[in-house]
This record gives C-alpha cells, structure tokens and sequence, in this order.
C-alpha cells in the first residue's frame, strides 16, 4: 500500500491561522461576519467529523482496496500523470457524490450539516458530516478503484480537492478573474451553493472544476441584484452539535416508521428531502416552482400595471 | 488522531470561538421590523399585501409570534439564534402545545432542532396573546364526516 500524507491533517493549522485571519479582516473591513456559538459549533463538527473519519477509516480503505485488487481493470502504476487523472475523476466523482447528497434524503440526511449555518464563513468549510460512513457515498468512488488507479491515490487526491475547497468558503473575496471564474469553483460560485435562495437552489456542485456543473446543467451564476442568504429551508434553531449532526437522520426514522407502504418507506430515503407521498412538504423543486410562479405574477401585474398608466395618462 | 490531539484541537476550538465572540459580540436582538421582514420572507405564501403580520414581541426581544393578516393560514414563531432569526411557520395550532409560564408562555413545537421557546410577556400581552391563539384555534373548520 502506498504511504502517502493526509493533506486535509496537514492543513489544519493554515485552517486555523486562515480563520483568525479572515475573522480580523472581518472586524476591521466588514467583509467577513462571525458568532461565537457558531464558530463553535462549525469547528466541533470539524473535529467531530474527523474522529469519526478515522473510526469508518479501516472499512473504507479495506472496502478500496478489495475492489481494487480483485476487480481493478488495469495496472496503472503510480506516475505522476495517474495523479492528475486520479485527481480529475474524482473530482467528478466528488460532484456526483455532492448532487446526490442534494438530491438522495439518505445523503443529505449526512451532508445537510455542511449547510446548516446561516453564515458564511472560512469556519463553515469545516462544518463537516459525522456519519457519512452511513451513506453510500463511496460507490461513486468504485469506478475509478475499478479503472486501476490505487485507493491510496483517490484517498490522497479527495484530500487535496477537501484542502482546495476550504478557501472558497468566504464573503471576503468577491470574484476572482474571469478565466479562473469560468475554470474553477470560486468563492462567488460556493456561496449560490450554500445560498437558501429559491433562485439559487441545489445548483453548483462542484469540487474545483465548476466543467461538471457547465456539463450537467447545474450551474447558476451569482447575482448581483440577488445577495445570497444562507442557512436551511427551515433553519434549525439549535447550536447543539449532537442535535445537528442527526437530526435528519431522526426526521427519516420517523417518516419510515409511519410510512404505511413499503414504496413510501423507501421513497422517504431515497427521493429528494422534502418529498412526501402526500406533497404536504416542499422539496426544493416545489420551492423553485412556486417562486418561479410568484415572479411570473408579479412581472404580469407591474406589466400590467405600466399599461393601466400609459392608458391612464 | 490521539487523545491529546484531540484535547489540544478542542481547546484551539475553545479559544478560536471565545475570539469570535469577543470580535462579533451579539448586539442585535428582534424588533417588530426585523420579525415581519423574515416572516414575509419565510412565508411567501401568505399574502401580505393588504397586512403585515400583528406581532407580540418578548420583553426580552428574543422571541416573538406574529399573526397572519386576517388571522388566516396560521401564525409564526421568530427567535433569535445567535446574530440570526429562525423562523418556524404553525399552519395548524394542534402542531403546537402552549403552556402558560410565570412570566409568559411556552411553545413547545415538538421538533428535536427546535429547542421549547420561551416568551417572556407582561399580564396584559400574555391575556391578549393567549385570545388571539384561541380566536385562531376556534376558526379552524371542523372536520367533515361523511
């Protein structure tokens, strides 16, 4: 097995002098906005997140390196150029894994975490899941454990893309140039993401190549006119670390048990959150939808409203 | 990860939130204006163009509830979370057990990310708040058997 560093282990003394920093320049500029019981419960579901990391660890790598071993198509040795392929895929892989954490209850049910501070700041990036070992996540990842590339790579690369994603976690950069706009997942683009906006909903998922969004049309680019808000459709009125890392996974409990047909019970993890057999909750399409229809309204009656003027005068 | 790198992670996540709070101190609290602004945001259902919501603020200004125009479509319960307000939308009364306090009332939603809000009301808000939940619950049209 090849013996390779965890880059996300390494970078957390830069995430900690990086969140000081941001927090100063906050304070002086008012660029940056934090809370206490918020930076808190961001940075315990940090470390929670990497005990918990470490305890599923040996299932996962075991789980890789089985299917890389026994099922791996090729040999692709471990050159440089495996590196950036591996780094690619996964990164693909990765967007899958995000969409589906969007759109699957029983992904978001462990990534909903990441999404539930109403700020938006370097200590959010480190607001992780603890239990996205409960998820199937990791099949996203077997394709390319099937192509041949070592597990230690994929794992080695998916640290890098974590480390990359830290930084665009802020309110303090605006936009980046525009080649690097087009190219890469941004500051700008993360924010639509974590955005509770209707507008903005479920859109950008990228890791660092925002080609995945571009290519399967879920990018939305962030409007000036339309300042992101950020948080939960219904945001969670506790900064309790416990009742945050399960509390979807209650919600799911509860709608399986007193689902009565089987099919619902399934849908209850496996359709979009929000979905119910008898519509009475929103999921974010509902949501989207019925704003789309609120703005569709209000455009006619200021339409109309112009040419009752015009008439009038 | 060792036992002492966790016990030295968790106190350098101690004192990075400490510096946090001491830099970004929590001053705002709810007013009347920022309650109707995040109800007519989180409720875009509601119409609330011919009213805003009427609504009971705590004495503390942490937590308030604010009735729909015409009373119709329910109420919401605002409370202060940090900096931020967290809205919960109550279509049907019976979502909700209010109990009354020695220094106001009590919500009890019911929802594990929703701790009981308390409401801190002097006599007379509490009386005309508790008639205003009544008057709410006695409009609600009763089932229909078939």
């Amino acid at each position: 097995m090849l013996d390779l560093p965890a880059p996300t282990q390494l970078a957390v003394p830069a995430f900690t002098i990086l969140i000081l920093a941001e927090m100063i320049i906050g304070w002086k500029s008012g660029r940056a906005r934090y809370e206490g019981k918020d930076t808190m419960t961001s940075m315990l579901m940090g470390l929670g997140s990497t005990v918990a990391g470490a305890l599923s660890a040996a299932f996962f790598i075991g789980t890789s390196y089985w299917v890389w071993q026994n099922f791996g198509i090729f040999d692709i040795g471990t050159a440089l150029w495996v590196f950036v392929l591996a780094f690619v895929l996964d990164d693909l892989a990765y967007y899958w894994i995000h969409r589906m954490g969007h759109r699957m209850r029983w992904m978001w049910a462990a990534h909903v975490i990441h999404h539930s501070s109403q700020h938006y700041n370097l200590s959010t990036a480190l607001r992780q899941t603890w239990t996205g070992a409960f998820t199937p996540g990791i099949l996203f990842k077997m394709p390319i454990f099937l192509l041949g590339i070592e597990p230690a790579i994929v794992f080695f690369v998916a640290g890098i893309n974590l480390v990359y994603q830290f930084w665009i976690h802020t309110e303090a950069i605006d936009k980046m140039p525009r080649w690097f706009e087009y190219i890469f997942n941004t500051p700008s683009h993360h924010r639509v993401h974590h955005a509770n906006n209707p507008r903005y909903l479920d859109a950008n998922y990228a890791g660092v190549f925002m080609a995945w969004d571009r290519m399967f049309g879920s990018f939305i680019p962030e409007q000036k006119e339309e300042a992101c808000r950020y948080g939960l459709v219904t945001d969670l009125g506790t900064f309790n670390p416990l009742r945050v890392a399960v509390h979807e996974w209650l919600g799911i409990f509860k709608d399986i048990w007193s689902a009565k047909r089987w099919k619902h019970k399934a849908m209850f993890l496996l359709a979009p959150p929000g979905w119910t057999p008898d519509g009475s909750r929103m999921t974010s399409d509902m949501i989207r939808a019925a704003w789309q229809k609120r703005e569709a309204v209000q455009k006619t009656s200021k339409s109309n409203g112009s040419k009752d003027t015009v008439a009038a005068e | 990860m060792s036992f002492m790198q966790f016990i030295g992670s968790l106190i350098a996540v101690i004192i990075v939130a400490l510096i946090a709070a001491r830099l970004f101190p929590t001053k705002s609290k709810l007013t009347k204006e920022r309650v109707i602004n995040n109800v007519i945001r989180y409720c875009p259902h509601v119409d609330f163009t011919s009213a805003s919501p009427l609504v009971y603020l705590s004495e503390n200004h942490a937590t308030a509830v604010a009735l729909f125009p015409d009373h119709g479509d329910g109420y919401a319960i605002a409370s202060a979370l940090g900096d931020r307000v967290v809205v919960r939308e109550i279509p049907d009364t019976n979502m909700v057990t209010v109990t009354e306090t020695e220094n106001g009332l009590s919500f009890d939603l019911g929802d594990f990310t929703q701790p009981t809000i308390e409401m801190l009301l002097s006599a007379d808000q509490r009386r005309s708040l508790i008639s205003q939940l009544t008057s709410l619950q006695s409009k609600k049209p009763e089932p229909v058997h078939a």
